[in-house]
């Protein structure tokens, strides 16, 4: 699961210090409890299985693994904070959606925490409370960690800023669909509701609990139509966004919007952190709008189909595989020799 | 894999080339894959509630009889073959970097021979095993067992059609010292499968 969250984790690592005019806090601590929570996600996998009876030395180490976990994830709770605290908070969408973030995921993690031991887990299992749980490190973990990438760096992928009015209405949606729709999960879970059975007899007391999460769960989807909406409008704008929108510290930043397919006309030499707003710094105010340059001259790879047929191939070779007895063995042999077609051509490629 | 394909290599701050970073990291990534199914295995053990067990015989409640599975001698010469593969592929990747063609493919050749061995006597092993009724699902041991060492005999099996791939090459004259890289890559990854075995043998066969 965790691989789920590291990559909001360093969206989000990347839109808090621009949006509070400070460098991120605790640099090192934050890569190295990335790494620590990376290995250790290698290490954890079995607190889905604790009421599988995998017995006691199993349960005890995936335990263990499951609470350590939580230690590298709150240093890099605390770092974000501590970006936070004393900066000039900005709160453009990007911000918004990341700080949404920390509040919901702080609120998955104290519920995962409580996961994390068996004797817990077993009371908790298979009820509304994991659903909470997880959808509030999913949801509100990696997806609003998502989202707010989404709004960052929309205008440098696509050179087209998305409405601001439209964001901030899309967070606030989200923010109160999300919490309607999963945090009494909580309470109905608590209360014995199970998960995966989609009825429940009258009288148990589910009925309002549940009543609101259905409403929460058409503002979720509100919120989610104004993103859509959103994308829409922004679609049909000019392609005008500037090369910098939000004063940004890295260099992504430093090329035009969206970056020419060579990135860097000249690879730039970096002297520390932040290297953008280290120029910005000794220039002692905004750069020039990079001008788009030509891309003569300079190398590039070939592009490639070859990857992608081997992506399929590997695909079908094991979906295949596993509908082995339904569809026979010729159509593995077939998504094999796919999957080899693809490996032998990428790799005797010649690159220009 | 071709040197002409990535001819333009960037320096590394390292030092090190960036496909060879990339082959220790995949190692990295399959020690952490194998580390899984081996701690797999040693939980699982002796846990079986129903044989065939690999070390002592069992009768079935229906009286039916089952000698224990492990057939050491013939395990125990695929594992040496194995081990001397990993000498031959280190003599090849020599012959490779001083441009003797005829040490390249002969070593190498003797190394995919001794690959095929290996994966050969897995499948007749599996399939042994499978006439004396230890199938995938039948007890703990089997499914634990046919994982670790199916997924260590795909391993070899990849390795010997990787090897196999620059055995041509080099038959071609493809592999000159210049791109003898490629087959350190290869060599690299065959070590790795070889140490695993040497951590599976005695954890899965000796250890009773």
């Amino acid at each position: 699961m965790y691989i789920l969250i590291l990559p909001a984790f360093g969206i989000v690592s990347e839109v808090l210090p621009v949006f509070s005019r400070k460098p991120l806090f605790g640099y090192a601590a934050m890569v190295f409890s990335g790494v620590f929570i990376a290995f250790l996600g290698f290490g954890v996998w079995s607190h889905h299985m604790f009421s599988t009876g995998m017995g006691p030395l199993a349960d005890t180490f995936f335990a263990l693994s499951t609470m350590l976990i939580a230690i590298p994830t709150g240093v890099k709770i605390f770092n974000w904070i501590g970006t936070m605290w004393g900066g000039s908070l900005q709160y453009r969408t990007p911000m918004l959606f990341a700080i949404g973030f920390i509040a919901m995921f702080i609120i998955g993690g104290l519920s995962g925490v409580m996961h994390s031991s068996p004797p817990a887990d077993l009371q908790q299992t298979d009820t509304y409370f994991v659903v909470a749980h997880f959808h509030y490190v999913l949801f509100g973990g990696s997806i609003f960690g998502l989202t707010a990438g989404a709004y960052y760096w929309w205008p440098k992928m696509f050179g087209r800023m998305l409405n601001e009015r439209l964001g901030q209405l899309h967070f606030w949606l989200m923010l109160i669909g999300f919490n309607l729709t999963f945090f009494p999960m909580h309470f109905v879970g608590l209360h014995g509701m199970p998960r995966r059975v989609y009825t429940y007899p009258e009288g148990l007391g589910f009925e309002l609990m549940n009543q609101i999460e259905t409403a929460g769960s058409f503002v979720l989807a509100l919120a989610f139509l104004v993103f859509l909406v959103n994308i829409f409008q922004t679609w049909r704008k000019p392609r005008n966004a500037p090369a910098d929108p939000w004063n940004g510290a890295t260099l992504e930043w430093a090329i035009p919007s969206p970056p020419p397919e060579f990135n860097f006309a000249e690879i730039p030499t970096v002297h520390g952190r932040d290297a953008l707003w280290e120029q910005k710094r000794q220039r002692g105010g905004p750069l020039p709008e990079p001008a788009r340059v030509s891309g003569a001259g300079i190398h590039m790879p070939n592009p490639s189909y070859w990857p992608l047929v081997t992506a399929v191939g590997i695909l079908a070779f094991f979906v295949t595989l596993m509908m082995l007895a339904k569809i026979g063995i010729w159509a593995v042999i077939a998504s094999f020799a796919l999957l080899l077609l693809g490996v032998y051509k990428w790799a005797y490629e010649p690159a220009g | 894999m071709t040197a002409h394909a990535h001819a333009a290599h960037l320096e590394t701050s390292t030092g090190l080339d960036n496909r060879k970073v990339a082959i220790w990291t995949f190692i990295g990534s399959e020690c952490m894959f194998f580390a899984t199914l081996i701690s797999n295995y040693l939980v699982n053990k002796g846990k079986s509630l129903v044989g065939p067990f690999p070390h002592e015989p069992w009768t079935s409640p229906a009286g039916q009889h089952f000698e224990p599975i492990f057939e050491i001698p013939l395990v125990t010469l695929g594992t040496a073959l194995l081990l001397f593969s990993s000498l031959f592929v280190v003599l090849a990747l020599s012959g490779a970097q001083r441009g003797s063609r005829k040490a390249l493919i002969g070593w190498l050749g003797a190394t995919i021979a001794c690959g095929v061995f290996f994966a050969g006597m897995q499948v007749y092993e599996f399939t042994h095993f499978v006439h004396r009724g230890l199938g995938f699902t039948t007890n703990l041991f089997g499914s634990s067992f046919y994982t670790l060492t199916g997924f260590h005999g795909t391993h070899v099996a990849i390795g010997v059609l990787w090897l196999a791939t620059l055995w041509v090459d080099a038959l071609r004259g493809k592999l000159p010292p210049a791109k003898s890289l490629n087959l350190e890559m290869a060599a690299l990854y065959w070590h790795f499968v070889d140490v695993v075995w040497i951590i599976i043998f005695p954890v899965v066969y000796l250890i009773q």
